[in-house]
């Protein structure tokens, strides 16, 4: 046994907690730290250095919590380096004497990966039918997931064949009703031949904050000149009355009734299935086969309320 | 034993009691007797799991003739019928207020045998009071038939429902003579205590094939809300979408088609009437009290005596305010942890089904033990109606049980009712309504028709079935039959105890059960040991469907903060969102974000190849931001499978004897798989009877 007033040299360690184990750029870490020493010494109040990979300080935290064998903080949060890459820190406890126990320095390495922000890509407003060779428009909204600031980045748009076809810039605003989504709009050719192409939208690469590239794709389809008109009149079953906004849709045209019930499809030769829907009311559908211009009568019926009892 | 004052049976004042007035010796009782013969585990629902009250140790703190458990659909005619009959009577019921699922019914009471309403029908009268001026619905012949015929409707081993299930074959046939022998009278009874019924129509699901039967309750919208004068106010009645009353917790229908211009329809015309009645009849009230035993002589012998009762308030959710009952006169208010109420005569069980328990349900279908699934009610009676007490005191007590298969035959057991965005999406409870808080958004009530406009995902973002049928589901079988209801004839057609109505070529003819709610309750690549709980479901949407199909996607309709709607500017977001936000979303959304792209390549296609879509309405991309997610939660509704019961309404034991003095009826007791509240109120009026005429002890 030591003398009385001897100080009893402990051996310490350092453990050391890190979530999540890969970390989006400049995001949040969290980390906990426990000190054991040999013998038991309780260590609050003794505070940490935590040292990036270049060993400048990062922070430093204090030991709170005493479990009867080893001393720990509250979990705390670091924010993650910009730079995407594997990062080793280090906790460092400096040495300190407690109760005639000293506890020399100790250093334990924490690791954990960066990578850059994701981006998600929304495309939409994607005319259902284009005309081959016609030039239209979709809408391109970009989001990352740590909401930064996209007003100005660029986008684009690339073809089935993996070609770039076009290319825009987000607007300065957020989209109205999302909470940071930056919205451009490109206008592009048709391709030009018929038929249904994957075609798709690359987000931006670079930002002060690393984001990776987002990308989405989207269906477009080139339809020949559409040679039949087809006039759909929509009425309510029971009145009588035209049914107006109602959605005709023969796949893949579409039109909306106006206020006489009446709205007119432009077709291409071929069958269909016939669609009226509309609000509050049972969808009518019917299979026609389009020879020529031809006209249709859609009698809707209100849905029926569901019985509960 | 410690003597206590009886509930004097010449007291029928309406003055709200406490329970210093009802009790005289026994005021201090309570507490004590609770510390000396409590304490026994408790199950999830609050039931003892084993008997512990000896009954010579027990003091109790009230006794009456009749204790009846549950203020429902049985216990409210019980009561009133006992009291009839002179009996003093007790009613415990778990909520704050009276009526249990009956009072947000829609006031559909299917009865026949040539009932008093059939007569009056045939005749072309209309009521006592000359409200009904609506022509008759139904033929004389469609009217026409006596209680042999009803019973034969009630046992037909032949009918075949259309989801190819046989509702009739296994009812309890001396429960369903005595049915048949009671409908008259208990139609007669109902009118004789404050409700009103408007023409027949139709017969309720699995309320018999062959004749018409079912009225509905109204009330005269008026000035003000008199039961008496058969009115209700405006306000009371509901606005449609915007508000409900205390009165009713669900808006009231009109009834012109039924009954007369000016009629407000359902089960809040039924339920207040007949808790006026009890009330003004001096019927006892111990409300927010749920029953947790029944006490019998011995465990498996003897009589039963009476009750033990944990008080059982609901705090508001905002306030933390105790909720209240509509009317006070005749409750006693005690706040007592533990109580005990004795019953000289009998015990009547009307404390509901089953629904709300996902391990007793779990019996029929393990799939329903996931939890995040609740019973319609869940709101307005609160987590422990429809718990299965009820039933489990009886099993405690040497009950056997009845019907538990019956789960199985009724289209409406569990469905999807087809409403977004809330937990409680077969009730209707709107602002105004003391229940409203507990579900925080009245949700989105959709028609089959709107469900084009989205996308339906289980709990790792896959879809599982044609959006179409997700909520298509089977009626019951019932008048006026036909092969939508699964039979070969329809109307006056239709033949009872006929073997074609179940010949194999009937049933392949006739069977279109959709089976969604099957496909959603399915083990999916988030289900886990050991109960493998399919998680809840979600229907997945965009800005331009609420715009294309005009949906209110805005509080009371959602809630920013129940868990039950989401909004995100990508899919991404929108599953992340989910996960953080929802208490039963257990694991990832992880393939939402390539289900949406899928479903709008399907789009783009115009074919949907996993499920068929596009060939009743058409396909709209999923692609406008914002995105939503709101919960497309199934619920199980009524429940069938409860304790045996007798013609009488007695509880049968595991020899075959009735249990001395106890009685149930409702959804606690099986052997009947008719829908609705005419079962309960038949076994309700056989229940109080018997009750009443029982010797004291």
């Amino acid at each position: 046994m030591a003398p009385e007033g001897d100080v009893k040299r402990a051996e310490t360690t350092c453990a050391v907690r890190v979530a999540p184990g890969v970390v989006d750029a400049a995001a949040e870490l969290t980390l906990q730290v426990k000190v054991s020493c040999s013998p038991v010494c309780d260590l609050r109040g003794h505070t940490l250095s935590i040292k990036d990979h270049a060993g400048a300080d990062v922070t430093r935290v204090e030991l709170t919590r005493f479990d009867g064998t080893a001393t720990e903080t509250d979990e705390f949060a670091v924010k993650a380096p910009f730079n995407p890459g594997r990062y080793t820190w280090s906790v460092v406890s400096p040495p300190v004497v407690r109760r005639r126990v000293s506890c020399p320095e100790a250093t334990s390495p924490v690791s954990f990966d960066v990578k850059p922000h994701t981006t998600n890509v929304v495309v939409w407003d994607i005319p259902s039918a284009i005309v081959v060779g016609e030039r239209f428009k979709v809408k391109v909204g970009i989001k990352c997931v740590h909401e930064c600031p996209l007003a100005g980045r660029n986008f684009e748009v690339w073809s089935h064949e993996a070609t770039l076809i076009g290319s825009g810039k987000l607007s300065d605003e957020r989209w109205p009703g999302t909470s940071a989504l930056y919205v451009g709009e490109v206008e592009l050719d048709a391709p030009v031949q018929e038929g249904l192409y994957t075609w798709t939208v690359k987000g931006p690469s670079t930002s002060e904050i690393p984001h990776a590239e987002g990308s989405a794709s989207f269906g477009v389809r080139a339809v020949t000149h559409p040679e039949c008109l087809v006039t759909v009149e929509a009425i309510d079953q029971v009145s009588q009355a035209p049914v107006s906004g109602a959605r005709v849709v023969m796949h893949p045209y579409k039109a909306v009734t106006d206020e006489r019930g009446v709205a007119q499809v432009r077709v291409a030769k071929g069958a269909y299935q016939l669609f009226v829907s509309q609000t509050r009311y049972l969808t009518f559908g019917v299979p026609v086969e389009v020879a020529a211009d031809m006209t249709a009568r859609a009698e809707l019926f209100l849905e029926p309320v569901q019985e509960r009892n | 034993m410690a003597k206590k004052q009886d509930d004097d049976q010449k007291d029928r004042s309406t003055k709200a009691v406490s329970r210093r007035d009802f009790v005289k010796t026994g005021a201090a009782a309570g507490v004590g007797v609770a510390a000396g013969v409590g304490g026994s585990a408790l199950s999830s629902s609050g039931t003892a799991l084993s008997q512990v009250s000896p009954v010579e140790a027990i003091q109790w703190n009230y006794e009456a003739d009749v204790v009846i458990i549950g203020g429902g659909c049985t216990g409210l005619p019980a009561a009133i019928r006992a009291r009839d009959l002179g009996a003093t009577v007790i009613v415990v019921d778990q909520n704050f207020d009276l009526g249990g699922k009956m009072l947000h019914s829609g006031g559909q009471i299917s009865l026949g045998g040539g009932d008093p309403l059939q007569l009056r029908d045939i005749a072309g009268e209309s009521d006592r009071e000359g409200f009904v001026t609506a022509p008759r619905q139904h033929t004389v012949e469609e009217l026409t038939e006596d209680t042999d015929f009803l019973f034969r409707d009630h046992t037909d081993w032949s009918v075949m429902d259309a989801a190819a299930q046989a509702p009739y074959r296994y009812n309890e046939r001396d429960l369903h003579r005595a049915y048949a022998d009671n409908c008259s009278a208990t139609r007669e009874f109902l009118m004789a205590n404050y409700v009103r019924m408007g023409r027949i129509s139709g017969t309720h699901g699995n309320g018999g094939m062959s004749r018409a039967r079912r009225a509905v309750t109204f009330l005269m919208e008026g000035p003000t809300t008199d039961v008496k004068k058969g009115t209700v106010s405006k306000q009371d009645a509901g606005i449609r979408g915007v508000s409900s009353s205390h009165f009713a917790p669900r808006f009231m229908e009109d009834g012109a088609k039924v009954a007369s211009p000016g009629a407000r329809t359902n089960g809040a015309a039924l339920s207040r009437g007949l808790e006026f009645s009890a009330r003004e009849k001096g019927v006892r009230f111990i409300l927010n009290r749920h029953m947790d035993e029944i006490i019998r002589e011995q465990q498996f012998s003897g009589r039963v005596v009476g009750i033990r009762a944990s008080y059982s308030p609901r705090l508001d959710p905002q306030t933390g305010a105790r909720l209240e009952s509509l009317w006070q006169n005749g409750n006693v208010d005690d706040r007592t942890e533990t109580i005990y109420i004795r019953a000289r005569k009998a015990i009547v069980i009307g404390a509901g089904g089953h629904g709300a328990n996902p391990q007793f349900r779990s019996m029929f279908y393990p799939a329903w033990r996931e939890p995040a699934f609740v019973s319609s009610g869940w709101a307005m009676l609160g987590p422990r109606g429809q718990d299965a007490s009820g039933i489990i005191a009886g099993m405690r007590v040497g009950a056997n049980l009845a019907g538990m298969h019956q789960n199985l035959s009724y289209g409406s057991t569990f469905h999807f009712p087809g409403t977004l965005a809330t937990r409680d999406p077969y009730t209707d409870m709107l602002p105004g309504h003391p229940t409203f808080p507990f579900r925080g958004s009245t949700g989105i009530v959709l028609g089959t028709d709107s469900f084009q406009h989205l996308i339906v995902v289980n709990q790792v973002g896959k879809r599982f079935f044609n959006e179409m049928l997700v909520t298509i589901r089977e009626g019951g079988a019932a008048f006026p039959a036909g092969p939508a209801k699964g039979q070969p004839n329809k109307g006056l057609e239709h033949v009872q105890l006929d073997w074609r109505n179940a010949s194999v070529a009937n049933v392949r003819a006739t069977y279109a059960e959709p089976n969604s709610v099957h496909a959603a309750l399915a083990m999916n690549e988030g289900s886990k040991a050991p109960d493998y709980f399919s998680g809840p479901i979600w229907a997945i949407f965009d800005r331009a469907a609420v715009e294309r199909d005009k949906w209110n996607i805005n509080p009371p309709f959602t809630s920013p903060t129940n868990g039950f709607f989401f909004s995100a500017d990508t899919i991404e977001e929108l599953a992340a969102k989910i996960q953080k936000g929802h208490e039963f979303q257990r694991v990832p959304l992880s393939s939402l974000a390539e289900t949406v792209a899928k479903w709008n390549s399907y789009v783009d296609k115009g074919k949907d190849p996993e499920f068929a879509r596009g060939t009743d309405a058409p396909m709209h991309r999923i692609d406008t931001p914002p995105f939503y997610a709101a919960s497309l939660y199934p619920v199980w509704h009524d429940s069938y499978g409860g304790l045996r019961i007798n013609g009488r309404t007695q509880v049968i034991d595991m020899q075959g004897e009735p249990i001395p003095g106890l009685y149930a009826g409702g959804e606690s007791s099986g052997g009947g798989n008719q829908h609705g509240l005419g079962r309960a109120l038949v076994h309700g009026y056989i229940a109080g009877s018997n009750a009443a005429r029982e010797g004291t002890t």
